[in-house]
């Protein structure tokens, strides 16, 4: 925790790179769930940066539905033999190794059946397409399996309980690397108050209420975030609403520096790194679970409300 | 030093405790079908009875002995169970009593023995700037008044106040006088002293305002659960439990906000006037927001007298201008420093 205060404080680059999920998906999913030779194999490797991984999870007809997913993973003697697609894979182009869930049970339904998988991602048989993003840059890719061969040796956890493991990752998603994201954000705020303070505008104006708003909002969550990981959570879907908070609220400060830009948001030079970043901000509310399905965890897992009916 | 954000098991079973005596005492339903002010009034007897005037005063100087964190579990409390805000009156005046020397009134007011009422300054759009108005609630029969702004905090005896007007209360369970306050009276207290009880006072009010917000949001989850429409509880419908969801977002944001702020302030760090700040400014702003949608997910009933939605709107309201407005605080938020923790008192797992 220290070390991701002094990190996002020290103004370093964003920890949402290429190695974000080898050290905060990958690498904490094998240290829980892998096999001795799978960590002493894998573990090092992701600590030195050597390799980089990618999560293999959502696909074209299953996005917040995850559980619907249908990539197949037929078990060949020592051998899974892998056909589907993958969607929304970021640096799947450049990434060593996957985190991928599979279908490994024909007929199976919903979260039964599935296998959590490490899939060598030069493979024969994986193709990857590129995506652009409305940002204008291409982190995420789409992901196909023809006949791809995975030793069953790769299977992380026991086959087709992948989906307990998937939880496990997902959980580890809303690790301490948040940490380093919200103080990114309170600089943000910070850097934004000062411009706007320095540039001349009134304290008793409407951007500077949404400046002092949006910063108790950034100290409310980082009271949320300590008191999630040092005192005793209630539920460990509590996760649900940090992860909601800090993708509303990194929004709306964006939205706040597009206004403190005026017109010259327009310009990528001019605005740097402002626009872009407005722009990717775009994928907090969807990414690792849509603004909406949080609100079903935290309406369903945490207040008791009745489900939806589902299929 | 290391800020533990969870509570002990002696701190949670005080909070238990409080939640008993007032689960047991003041229901909110008790404010069913009695329109008319001041009702809460002998509220404040039994509060001091049970010694909570005194929570966080030292043992020889007749308290408990508790620290502000216990103070602010009970104002959190204090604040669900929407009990009279001459509570926090007099537990605020027994500490402005002893910062100002006054050892004998501070013991008369922990007692219940003399009473010690809130006051608020009227002083929004349209007021008459040449005069300070007051609004005080529940003070018929109160000893004292007690009020701050941004500057200063002062308990100032009843009759020095100018002439008090009835007036009718739009937070229907509290009664309402109008007094001009008295431009005489100088306060004694210390700059330090004063800054010391003015962000208590704020505190404190963060800590009713975030009771106000869970209240609210318990009230709207249960009746979620409950009410059926189109053949099934109306909580299973994303267009409500969404908006629980948010309700639960703000109560548990602010709950983590206002605790941290207690701790911060109890430690002595340097970020207490920063986290206070914010606490102070989200609990006037969650406290409505939540009240406002607890009206919502009721429906009709909730618009209904004798449905209890409402009561935390008509409190959040009296209370969100104590102390300062909400512009005071906006402004004061956009020009505090960020403070950074010195090393030594760096956050620890």
């Amino acid at each position: 925790m220290m070390w991701h205060e002094e990190y996002a404080m020290s103004g370093a680059p964003s920890p949402l790179d290429p190695s974000f999920v080898s050290l905060n998906h990958a690498g904490p999913t094998l240290m829980a769930c892998g096999t001795e030779a799978q960590k002493t194999f894998h573990l090092p490797k992701i600590l030195s940066g050597e390799t980089l991984w990618c999560q293999g999870f959502s696909e074209p007809g299953s996005g917040s539905d995850l559980a619907s997913l249908t990539t197949s993973g037929r078990i060949d003697r020592d051998r899974l033999v892998v056909n589907g697609r993958k969607i929304w894979t970021s640096y799947a182009d450049i990434a060593d190794y996957q985190e991928l869930l599979l279908r490994t049970e024909p007929g199976s339904k919903r979260n039964q059946g599935l296998t959590w998988v490490i899939c060598d991602m030069r493979a024969p048989g994986i193709s990857v397409r590129p995506i652009e993003n409305l940002a204008g840059t291409s982190h995420f890719c789409e992901v196909t399996y023809d006949d791809v061969s995975i030793p069953v040796d790769n299977i992380v956890g026991e086959a087709g309980r992948g989906w307990s493991v998937a939880m496990a990752t997902l959980g580890f998603e809303r690790g301490a690397a948040t940490v380093t994201l919200q103080l990114a954000l309170l600089r943000k705020i910070e850097t934004l108050r000062e411009r706007a303070l320095a540039c001349g505008t009134p304290v008793q104006s409407s951007l500077m209420q949404r400046i002092s708003i949006a910063r108790s909002e950034a100290l409310a969550l980082r009271a949320l975030t300590y008191e999630m990981f040092f005192g005793t959570a209630e539920s460990p879907f509590e996760a649900s609403i940090v992860r909601l908070v800090f993708a509303e609220l990194s929004q709306r400060v964006h939205r706040i520096a597009m206004d403190l830009l005026d017109a010259r948001n327009v310009d990528f030079e001019l605005s740097e790194p402002w626009v872009e970043d407005y722009l990717e901000s775009y994928s907090e509310t969807i990414a690792g679970g849509t603004a909406e399905i949080q609100r079903n965890i935290i309406g369903e897992r945490l207040l008791g409300l009745p489900r939806q009916a589902r299929p | 030093m290391t800020i533990d954000l969870d509570l002990s098991a002696d701190q949670r079973q005080v909070v238990e405790s409080f939640h008993d005596v007032l689960t047991d005492k003041f229901p909110v339903s008790r404010f069913r079908g009695s329109r008319g002010g001041g009702r809460d009034n002998d509220g404040l007897a039994e509060v001091a009875a049970l010694g909570w005037l005194g929570l966080a005063i030292d043992e020889h100087q007749g308290g408990v002995g508790l620290s502000l964190v216990e103070d602010v579990l009970l104002f959190r409390a204090l604040g669900r169970h929407l009990v009279t805000p001459n509570v926090m009156a007099s537990s605020l005046g027994v500490h402005v009593a002893l910062a100002a020397g006054e050892s004998s009134l501070a013991a008369e007011i922990m007692k219940g023995r003399k009473r010690v009422s809130l006051g608020s300054y009227m002083n929004g759009l349209g007021a008459d700037k040449s005069t300070t108005a007051l609004a005080l609630y529940d003070a018929v029969g109160a000893d004292f008044c007690l009020f701050w702004n941004t500057m200063q905090i002062a308990c100032v005896p009843m009759d020095e106040l100018g002439a008090l007007q009835p007036a009718r209360c739009m937070d229907w369970t509290l009664s309402l006088l109008r007094a001009s306050a008295a431009s005489k009276y100088n306060p004694s207290l210390a700059a330090d002293a004063a800054q010391r009880l003015r962000r208590r006072a704020d505190l404190l009010l963060a800590a009713q305002l975030l009771g106000l917000a869970e209240g609210a949001l318990d009230l709207a989850v249960d009746y979620a659960k409950l009410r059926h429409q189109f053949g099934q509880p109306i909580g299973s419908f994303q267009a409500i439990k969404h908006r629980c969801a948010d309700m639960r977002v703000r109560a548990k944001a602010l709950g983590s906000l206002v605790l941290m702020a207690a701790l911060s302030e109890h430690e002595g760090r340097s970020d207490a006037a920063l986290q206070i700040a914010a606490a102070r400014l989200l609990a006037s702003r969650y406290a409505i927001e939540n009240a406002a949608s607890g009206i919502q997910i009721h429906g009709a009933m909730g618009f209904a007298a004798e449905c209890d939605a409402h009561l935390f709107l008509l409190r959040a309201h009296l209370l969100e201008n104590l102390g300062s407005t909400s512009i005071e605080r906006e402004v004061e938020m956009a020009s505090l420093p960020l403070m950074r923790p010195t090393s030594t008192e760096h956050v620890v797992p």
